[in-house]
Formats: C-alpha cells, sequence, structure tokens
C-alpha cells in the first residue's frame, strides 16, 4: 500500500515548508505496516518558492549538499557545496542568504535558481534530517560524516593582525639581536696572563714582560717576592734557545727574591743549571718558613713562566 | 493512500560516531556551547528551569541531578565570572549537547522568526532588541565582563553579527539531526 511520510520543520504554528515522501514497504525484505523500503518520489512545498519534486537520487543529492553546507555554516565557514554538474549545488549568496541551484535531469531545461534566507535553509535542514533519521524509512539515506574542520579552514576566526604578530615579533627580535650582537665590543687581546699571581720574565736581551699584577694593587710579599724573582732571573745569563721544549724548575726563593735553591720537575734533566745561573742545591723538603717555593717554566724562547707552587 | 506525519522531534536521536562521546570539547568549545546555553536562557525566560528539565528528560538526571551541577560543568568557561578550572569530562559535554540541542528544537520557531526575512522589518526589530537585552544582561550577571571578547558580544553594533551566529547556530542544530553537526563543530581545533 502505498504512503505518504510528511515532515515539517516544527510541529505548531505555519508551515513555510513541508516535505512529503512517498513510498511502498519493500515486501520482499519482509517489510510491511508503516515501514517505507522503497522511495516512489518526494515533494516539497514551500512558501515563496516553486515546489520541488523528484525521485530518490534527487533527495539523496539534497541531503549530500544541504546538510554539509549546513555543518559548514556551523563553523562559521560558509563554504559553497557542489560543482557544476552535480543535479544541487549551494553556497552563500553575496548580497545576503544563500543560493542553491537545482539542475533538472532533463535536457534543455535551464537550472532552478532558488534565494534562501536562513530561516528557509532551516526549515529545509530540519525536514531532511526529519526524513533520513525517520525509522520508519527503511533504505539507506547516508550523509557526508560531520567532522571537526581541519585548521586551516579556520584561519578566518584569528584576526589578521594576531596571525601576523608572531612571524613579525620574531623577525623584529632576530634584527634586534643581530644588531646588538654586531654593536658589541669585541675583547681586547690579553696584555698578560689572566691569573694575577702569574707573571712570567725574560731573560735579558730580550724585551721584557709586562708584569701581571696590576700596579694599583698593594703589593703583599708573595708579590713583591715574585717581583724580586723576576728582576733577580733577568740579571741572569740569556736562556734563549736553551731547548726545544719547556722545562720545568722547583725554585726555592728567600726573602729578598734570589733563587737559593732549585731542583728541575716534570721530565727535567737538570742540565741547564748552570746556563740558567740557578743555584746548584735542590730545594729542601720542609723549606723555611719565609721561602716561597715558585713553579718556573723556561719556554723555548727563553721567557720564564712563573707560578705559585701548589704541588702536583 | 495512506497519510502519515512525521514522528515527535525528540524521539529519534542521530548515533553518535565511535569516541566522539568520550573526547572532551577544546577551550572555544566549551565557550560556544556556554553562550549557546545563555542564548537559549535569553529566549525562553524559564530557560535556566527548562534545561534542568530537559536534562532530566533525557536520562541524565546522574549527571545533573540539580542545578549546581549545571552551574558546575557550565563554569568551565573560560569567560564566566567565576570559572572553573579542568575540563570537563566527554560523557558530561555530550549530555550538555544533547541538552542544548533539545532545547533549540523547542525555541525553534522563535530562533526561525529572528533569523527570517520575511517578517516585518519593525516586528523583527523588537524581537531582536527583547533578545539582545536579555542576552546584555544574562552576559553581565554571569560573565567576567572585563574580557574583550565578552564586551564585543554585548555592544550593540559589534556584536550583531556573532549574536545572529549564535541564533542560526541554534536554529541548525536544532533536533536530533543537529547533535553531530554541533558536537564537530565545538570540537573544531583552535586555528
Amino acid at each position: 500500500m502505498k504512503q505518504t511520510l510528511t515532515y515539517q520543520p516544527h510541529s505548531f504554528g505555519a508551515h513555510t515548508c513541508r516535505l512529503r515522501v512517498e513510498g511502498l514497504p519493500d515486501v520482499s525484505s519482509g517489510q510491511g505496516g508503516t515501514a517505507l523500503g522503497i522511495i516512489t518520489g518526494w515533494c516539497l512545498d514551500w512558501v515563496g518558492h516553486p515546489q520541488l519534486e523528484g525521485r530518490r537520487e534527487h533527495l539523496q543529492a539534497l541531503m549530500t549538499t544541504v546538510i554539509p553546507y549546513a555543518r559548514h555554516l556551523l563553523s562559521g565557514v560558509p563554504r559553497a557545496i557542489g560543482a557544476e554538474e552535480d543535479p544541487v549545488s549551494i553556497g552563500p549568496d553575496p548580497s545576503g542568504g544563500h543560493h542553491m541551484q537545482l539542475r533538472s535531469s532533463q535536457p534543455d531545461t535551464p537550472p532552478l535558481q532558488l534565494n534562501l534566507d536562513d530561516a528557509e535553509l532551516a526549515d529545509l535542514v530540519r525536514v531532511l534530517d526529519q526524513c533520513r533519521l525517520d525509522p520508519r524509512i527503511q533504505l539507506p539515506l547516508p550523509v557526508p560524516e560531520s567532522l571537526p574542520l581541519p585548521a586551516r579552514e579556520l584561519r578566518h576566526r584569528v584576526p589578521l593582525r594576531r596571525r601576523l604578530s608572531a612571524p613579525v615579533g620574531g623577525l623584529a627580535a632576530l634584527a634586534l639581536a643581530a644588531g646588538a650582537s654586531a654593536l658589541w665590543p669585541t675583547p681586547r687581546p690579553s696584555a698578560g696572563p689572566l691569573d694575577p699571581t702569574q707573571t712570567s720574565s725574560k731573560a735579558p736581551g730580550q724585551p721584557p714582560s709586562t708584569p701581571a699584577t696590576p700596579a694599583s694593587s698593594p703589593e703583599g710579599p708573595r708579590e713583591g717576592q715574585l717581583k724580586r724573582l723576576r728582576t733577580w732571573l733577568i740579571s741572569r745569563t740569556p736562556a734563549n734557545g736553551t731547548g726545544t721544549s719547556p722545562q720545568a724548575w722547583k725554585l726555592a726563593v728567600n726573602s729578598q727574591g734570589e733563587v737559593v735553591a732549585a731542583s728541575p720537575v716534570e721530565g727535567n734533566g737538570g742540565d741547564l743549571r748552570s746556563t740558567l745561573g740557578l743555584p746548584q742545591g735542590e730545594v729542601p723538603t720542609n723549606p723555611s718558613g719565609d721561602t716561597l717555593l715558585v713553579r718556573g717554566v723556561v719556554t723555548p724562547s727563553g721567557y720564564w713562566e712563573l707560578s705559585p707552587w701548589h704541588g702536583w | 493512500m495512506v497519510n502519515i506525519s512525521a514522528p515527535p522531534l525528540a524521539e529519534p536521536t542521530a548515533p553518535a560516531p565511535a569516541g566522539a562521546a568520550s573526547q572532551p570539547l577544546p577551550r572555544q568549545g566549551l565557550e560556544r556551547l556556554d553562550l549557546l546555553l545563555l542564548c537559549v536562557e535569553a529566549l525562553d525566560l524559564n530557560g535556566g528551569e527548562t534545561l534542568l528539565w530537559m536534562g532530566q528528560h533525557l536520562g541524565f538526571s546522574s549527571l545533573f541531578p540539580d542545578r549546581v551541577a549545571l552551574w558546575k560543568l557550565r563554569s568551565h568557561n573560560p569567560l564566566r565570572r567565576a570559572c572553573r578550572r579542568g575540563i570537563p569530562e566527554g560523557a558530561e559535554t555530550e549530555a550538555l549537547i544533547q541538552i542544548l540541542c533539545a532545547m533549540a528544537d523547542r525555541i525553534y520557531p522563535m530562533a526561525r522568526g529572528l533569523l527570517s526575512s520575511r517578517e516585518p522589518a519593525e516586528l523583527s526589530r523588537q524581537h531582536w532588541d527583547l533578545f539582545e537585552g536579555r542576552l546584555r544582561e544574562l552576559l553581565r550577571e554571569r560573565m567576567n565582563t572585563r574580557r574583550s571578547s565578552v564586551q564585543n558580544l554585548m555592544d550593540p553594533e559589534v556584536g550583531a553579527e556573532q549574536r545572529r551566529a549564535l541564533i542560526q547556530t541554534l536554529a541548525l542544530a536544532a533536533g536530533p539531526g543537529g547533535v553531530d553537526r554541533l558536537r564537530a563543530s565545538l570540537m573544531d581545533p583552535n586555528p
């Protein structure tokens, strides 16, 4: 028995939109009663618009176009759905509202143009929703699944100024850092050893190196001994070319700044003792209290590198 | 020929996609959901009570036994004057979405009237003024009015487009068929 299912946007008041679906139960599938397994036709009555009619394929095309369009509208992305060759297409109308095109399968029939406002679109969506979710219609009317939109389609939500702020800010920070690093003064070459207690001496015949101890700093007993030691060493025999590798000595310096004993250390054979003008005595294990132990290294170029003795 | 009318609107419910109900909403989704509920309250004078009744009618009594539970869930909206930290569970937000769609179904004629361009202009203006006045009062009462987005929404000119978009959302999400659409739009990632 032929049946007609009627869908309306709401159950009371004036109805501006009414969808009627006609069909039959599919008896071969065991359907009966109010079930509808075969759609023979449908009709959409719209106040202010021409009546629409069609077969099941047209109803399916209407659903697969209008419902995804409504999904995009909910996210604030009014994107046109449906191509030129599709039976139904819908998109935002530049003059406001929505523009829907229905193309007939009959030849030489121009497409039907419909301009809908938001309320009429909502009515259409509601009747289509009721139809596709009606348990009495027992044939599939699939529509694309509603999924969250990708982030690239939602960029318009962020104002242009905020969208550009991050890259522009990054570039500005990079330019500022580059400019600041260019203005930063480069460090001067070191005039002497960094350790204030370390000094170097030059044997006679060579220009004396600059003492590392600042002239303005108060001169303590150790600094005084080291200064006098430097003078004492300068007065020794020139040590140029004394070897190809540095030679280390453990020096015992008295309060007058004179080396009173010297012991070769760190692989030094001690064969240049007399050449360097060092005393013959070895440094005692327990030197007297005013004796300063100094580590001296003679470089191949003749410099004495001096530093307090800390052992090893 | 047998003529049969449409079934009651609130009976069939669109099947939720697998796992959709268990996913928590992002921050913007929570904001929009609460604003949509606020719009329902602005359109329905007894909206607060009706929300609770609708929750019980749809079988969410365990989630929303009283209005305090409903208020606590809605307070996750960061725009609220007294907002709660944390993320509500997926089942709670899903229940709220279904309540909202059912409420939008009830108030559909009002939302439709606001959106219709065929209504007399003066009547439409009066309806909009009434709705905007109630919404402004609710926003002032419950939202943090120092937030720029709340100020924009309350502004008569700047917020007009956003208020219309909220009403359009209610109209397009009304009924059981709108649950999937609304849930998907609320799950949109933050751009």
